[in-house]
């Protein structure tokens, strides 16, 4: 089935194939991290992540489509947000997504997933100030780490990340680390994606 | 360009990185500020304390960072094309050397500078700041050639912080010999020559604009009426705090038959409020002496009716249950005889386990009323207590009470 190949780990903008090496591949565990912790002062941070489910014209149908700690599921069942749940063999993810390839319908082409700083502007915070930030994609039936990507320094004063995408690409699945920063929150990056926010 | 907090960047789009770069740093305020340069290795440990470039040691080997003091602060400039391999980041930090607070600065510039032009500039205030004591301003780092990061973040507790997180320790405040080699850490890669001694940071010179700043050593702070200070918190826990009241008694001289003026008698009390708002007072009167390791974490020691001469009665405060507690208001008052502050020359010292000690002197004594709110003390982040000097007289203690919004009732009560 799976193999047991190391995880892949990409740079910007490299694109990997996921289910042409992971045959029978379907469900997935998505983990987000990140490190704010080392400095004192200032207001805590508050960092969500979300994702948008998009049609090949790389915008959302509807607002059901976006899913974030305000619609924590997808109405087909293909993306979960785990909330803040921090225990289970993800441990080091400050969040988790649960997908199932298998459940994405028909009209979805691209799933991106972001993440974005709650009350940025209002607490002076951005991407420079966080260290650390990843995301990686597990087999979610063994947590098998298949994808990571540390995102480095690819940020600055940036208080929107788009930090990757799982998309199809003839009748497979591969995976896109974008690592493309946005000004202006979730609520740009909601505009960007047409999300009435 | 202005360079915002969290900013990062490639330095070769703003200087030539294969030539001389000067960093200018400065910060307006109250406090003496002292300007450093950390050279840290890729794991960020100070592996080689040569390059810990400051007033003290104004040079690294190399010359590759020098160190200048200016009127407003201080310049470092930097080869760092000459910089060995080694070195992989440079750290630019202020550190308050007093008891200021990086949020009561008035502005706070970094400029990296190259042939007169000021290519990077950052411009802070103390809006930007809490109670930070020690900051990192900018780091160069290497990263596929030279990048900036616009860190503008900091430590509350100051150089001693900065100092550990580089892995080096800060040296204690009173003279003493230079601790012996340290023998390398476990985990250190064998390959590293000769183990690196702890960084010794001396007290430091004299300069000419600090005639207000006290020798360091005794460390004592004696607050002026609504100045409020943080205690410093020295190892993991705060520790025993003491919050001692000592007062004289009058010296009137006596008869021929050793008639004396009435004694006063002081006493000492607090009126705490824990963060699950569980409120009280602890004081002899009511026999109310409080618990030092179960709630309310503050315990009275006895009560001494005779003042200086057995130093006075103490308050212990549990450090250790800091993040437990809310606020504590210490005050003492005059459980019998006329109110006669001037004569008892009262004064609360607040002082932590690792000896330094914040002074508190009731030094207004017009009133005639019996009670006085000497200092409040209040959590810090859940991680030290702020003490004020308040120093307000009142009638009693449901009237302090009612000025301060304890919210506790209040009935007469008899000391035995």
């Amino acid at each position: 089935m799976g193999g047991s190949q190391m995880a892949v780990n990409l740079s910007k903008g490299q694109k990997v194939d996921l289910t042409k090496n992971n045959p029978g591949l379907s469900k997935l565990l998505v983990g987000l991290g990140w490190d704010v912790n080392k400095y004192d002062g200032g207001s805590d941070f508050d960092l969500d992540a979300s994702v948008f489910l998009l049609a090949p014209n790389g915008r959302v149908t509807s607002d059901a489509d976006f899913v974030f700690y305000g619609n924590l599921k997808h109405a087909s069942g293909s993306v979960e947000h785990m909330g803040d749940n921090r225990t289970g063999a993800g441990e080091g993810d400050d969040e988790q997504i649960r997908v199932d390839l298998s459940k994405v319908p028909e009209s979805i082409d691209k799933i991106d997933f972001t993440v974005t700083i709650y009350e940025a502007d209002a607490r002076r915070q951005n991407f420079g100030q966080v260290s650390n930030a990843y995301i990686r994609v597990m087999d979610e039936a063994n947590h098998k780490e298949l994808i990571r990507y540390d995102l480095g320094e690819d940020y600055s004063i940036e208080t929107a990340l788009v930090v990757g995408e799982l998309y199809r690409n003839r009748g497979e699945w591969k995976f896109n680390a974008i690592g493309n920063g946005f000004q202006g929150g979730l609520h740009a990056l909601g505009l960007n994606y047409g999300v009435n926010v | 360009m202005n360079v915002q907090r969290g900013m990062r960047g490639k330095l070769d789009q703003y200087v030539n990185v294969g030539r001389d770069i000067t960093v200018s740093m400065s910060v307006a305020g109250r406090d003496v500020y002292d300007y450093c340069c950390f050279g840290v290795d890729a794991d960020g440990k100070l592996s080689d304390d040569r390059y810990m470039v400051f007033y003290n040691q104004t040079r690294s080997p190399g010359g590759e960072i020098r160190y200048e003091p200016n009127a407003q602060g201080a310049a470092f400039t930097v080869s760092l094309d000459s910089l060995p391999a080694t070195i992989d980041k440079l750290v630019f930090t202020v550190s308050i050397d007093g008891r200021g607070v990086m949020g009561a600065i008035s502005s706070h510039t970094l400029d990296v500078i190259q042939n007169g032009d000021a290519a990077l500039q950052m411009r802070l205030s103390g809006a930007d700041f809490l109670n930070e004591r020690a900051i990192i301003s900018m780091e160069l780092y290497r990263k596929n050639g030279w990048r900036f990061s616009a860190v503008a973040r900091g430590f509350n507790g100051g150089l001693g912080d900065l100092l550990r997180a580089y892995g080096g320790e800060e040296a204690a405040p009173q003279p003493q010999p230079v601790p012996p080699p340290q023998p390398a850490p476990p985990k250190a890669p064998p390959v590293i020559p000769p183990p690196a001694p702890k960084i010794v940071i001396p007290p430091p010179p004299a300069r000419k604009e600090t005639p207000v700043i006290p020798p360091a050593p005794p460390k004592k702070v004696e607050l002026r009426k609504g100045q409020k200070v943080s205690l410093e918190k020295r190892g993991k826990n705060l520790g025993e705090i003491v919050i001692n009241l000592n007062w004289t008694q009058p010296t009137g001289r006596g008869g021929l038959f050793g008639m004396r003026p009435a004694a006063v008698d002081l006493d000492l009390g607090c009126l705490y409020e824990l963060k699950d708002g569980t409120k009280g007072c602890v004081q002899a009167l009511g026999k109310s002496f409080g618990n030092y390791s179960k709630v309310p974490y503050v315990v009275l020691d006895g009560d001494d009716r005779t003042g200086a001469s057995s130093g006075g009665e103490n308050l212990r405060v549990n450090g250790n249950k800091v993040s437990l507690i809310r606020r504590i208001l210490v005050y003492t008052f005059i459980y019998d005889g006329a109110a006669n502050w001037r004569e008892a020359n009262g004064v609360v010292t607040v002082r932590c386990a690792d000896g330094q000690e914040i002074i508190v002197r009731m030094d207004e004594y017009g009133s005639n009323l019996g009670m006085c709110a000497i200092a409040l003390l209040e959590n810090d982040h859940d991680e030290t207590l702020s003490v004020e000097k308040v120093v307000r007289f009142f009638k009693g203690h449901s009237q302090m009470d009612d000025a301060f919004h304890w919210g506790l009732r209040w009935i007469r009560g008899k000391k035995d």
